[in-house]
């Protein structure tokens, strides 16, 4: 079954951003590799995140807070729901993932 | 990383560009590399780098190159490509997860093609430096150098206080080209690394500014008379001369009027005509359309010809009849009749 899965479709945890977003996080593997420390990283999900030792915003009880409740909103950035989705599924151990809407 | 990166060795600050050009002869004296850094607070209408307005990492896109395989529409995880009438199309504002993140690249990572690329190369002081050092024998035998343009340079200040000084350590000949929107601090951190400016000023009228280039013009002005007062100070008190080139892009119809002309003649010789070493008017050209095919961006300029000899004459006219000498003004980037 999983042959048949685009390489899109296969759940990969490296793409777990902090965020909710499905995708390759720059500032998730600077902080990791060690790269910048929390005072350096622009990302202010980012920084708030790996702060409190979250692998993801999903673990965290403020879950929806206010940074992460006006990114989801955003004209711009703005994603219907998917991202919170998202990490609602992966704090369960659900590993599916809903792309940006 | 998908993203291209040229840190690996050091952990140092890094800076976007989007290139870094080798043997190049018209930013500054002699032979020189020229650093064009990505970001601008500036958002001319008229850009000839629209790659470089944003800080972030962004795609290219040549539908000339793509092989129509999909692989990257495949292989993005933010959902922003799909196939569409011309090639690929995508959708910007989901490449980036917010305003804080950037392209991930992947799609340039995968694609055989190479239709997708990175427009933004990472780089370390150290890296950038070896790179920069790699002509030094042409600088040397030109008078040559190196100079940070963009986009805005000194929103990487840091980056480029550190390279300069380690530049003038090894006796390169340095220069800075700026759009000059930038705190008057940051403008003054660099300039004991400078040997050399080129500072824009586009337009004199603040409203006119405003609307084609993002922002009102006051600090850039405002800066410059500081500068003015720097380089004054330094040939003074250090008898040592900093070269200021004003540059003034000719845009038709916008920045080419001989009113706009006039008031930027009237400007330079009000306050800053014995530090003026030169008044460049960079004629128009619309070469720079592929990239904005290449950003999937519109350009209102794409059908405005290249400007001849005859487009500038009444504006060289103008500048001159107001008391501008006529050694210290040049006219760039025209083609032959």
């Amino acid at each position: 079954m999983d042959g048949n899965l685009t390489a899109a479709q296969k759940f990969d945890k490296k793409f777990m951003a902090y965020c909710g977003d499905y995708s390759l996080c720059d500032w998730k593997s600077k902080i990791e590799n060690g790269e910048v420390s929390l005072d350096g990283v622009v990302c202010d999900k980012a920084k708030c995140c790996a702060a409190k030792g979250y692998e993801h915003c999903g673990f965290c009880p403020e879950l929806p807070c206010q940074t992460l409740s006006d990114m989801y909103a955003h004209p711009e950035w703005g994603d219907n729901g998917s991202r919170l989705s998202n990490l609602k599924n992966w704090a369960k151990g659900n590993y599916v993932f809903e792309l940006r809407n | 990383m998908y993203q291209t990166k040229i840190n690996e060795i050091n952990k140092t600050p890094e800076m976007l560009t989007v290139e870094v050009s080798r043997g190049t002869t018209h930013d500054g004296p002699g032979i020189r590399s020229t650093i064009f850094a990505k970001g601008c607070p500036l958002s001319c209408r008229w850009c000839q780098n629209p790659e470089s307005i944003n800080p972030k990492q962004e795609i290219w896109y040549e539908p000339g190159k793509c092989a129509g395989c999909l692989d990257c529409v495949e292989i993005c995880r933010r959902g922003a490509l799909s196939p569409g009438e011309a090639g690929i199309e995508i959708r910007r504002e989901k490449c980036a997860a917010c305003a804080a993140c950037a392209a991930c690249a992947a799609c340039a990572d995968i694609c055989p093609a190479k239709a997708m690329t990175p427009a933004g190369t990472v780089w370390t002081v150290d890296t950038l430096f070896r790179e920069v050092m790699k002509d030094k024998v042409y600088y040397d035998e030109s008078g040559g150098g190196a100079t940070v343009s963009g986009g805005e340079p000194l929103l990487h200040i840091d980056f480029l206080t550190e390279l300069f000084r380690k530049l003038k350590a090894e006796n390169i000949h340095t220069a800075l080209d700026t759009c000059g929107y930038i705190p008057g601090e940051t403008l003054m951190k660099i300039m004991p690394y400078v040997d050399m400016i080129m500072y824009d000023i586009k337009l004199i009228d603040p409203e006119k500014h405003r609307e084609m280039t993002g922002r009102d013009n006051r600090l850039i002005l405002d800066n410059l008379k500081s500068l003015a007062g720097y380089i004054r100070k330094s040939r003074e008190e250090k008898n040592r001369d900093i070269s200021l080139w004003i540059r003034t892009p000719l845009i038709p119809g916008d920045t080419a009027t001989k009113e706009n002309i006039g008031q930027i003649a009237g400007f330079i010789l009000e306050n800053i005509p014995d530090v003026t070493e030169r008044w460049e008017l960079c004629a128009f050209n619309p070469a720079c359309a592929a990239k904005y095919i290449k950003m999937q961006k519109a350009w209102r300029y794409g059908k405005t010809g290249v400007m001849k000899r005859s487009d500038t004459d009444e504006l060289i006219q103008s500048a001159l009849s107001l008391g501008i000498p006529e050694d210290k003004l040049t006219v760039t980037g025209l083609i032959k009749q």
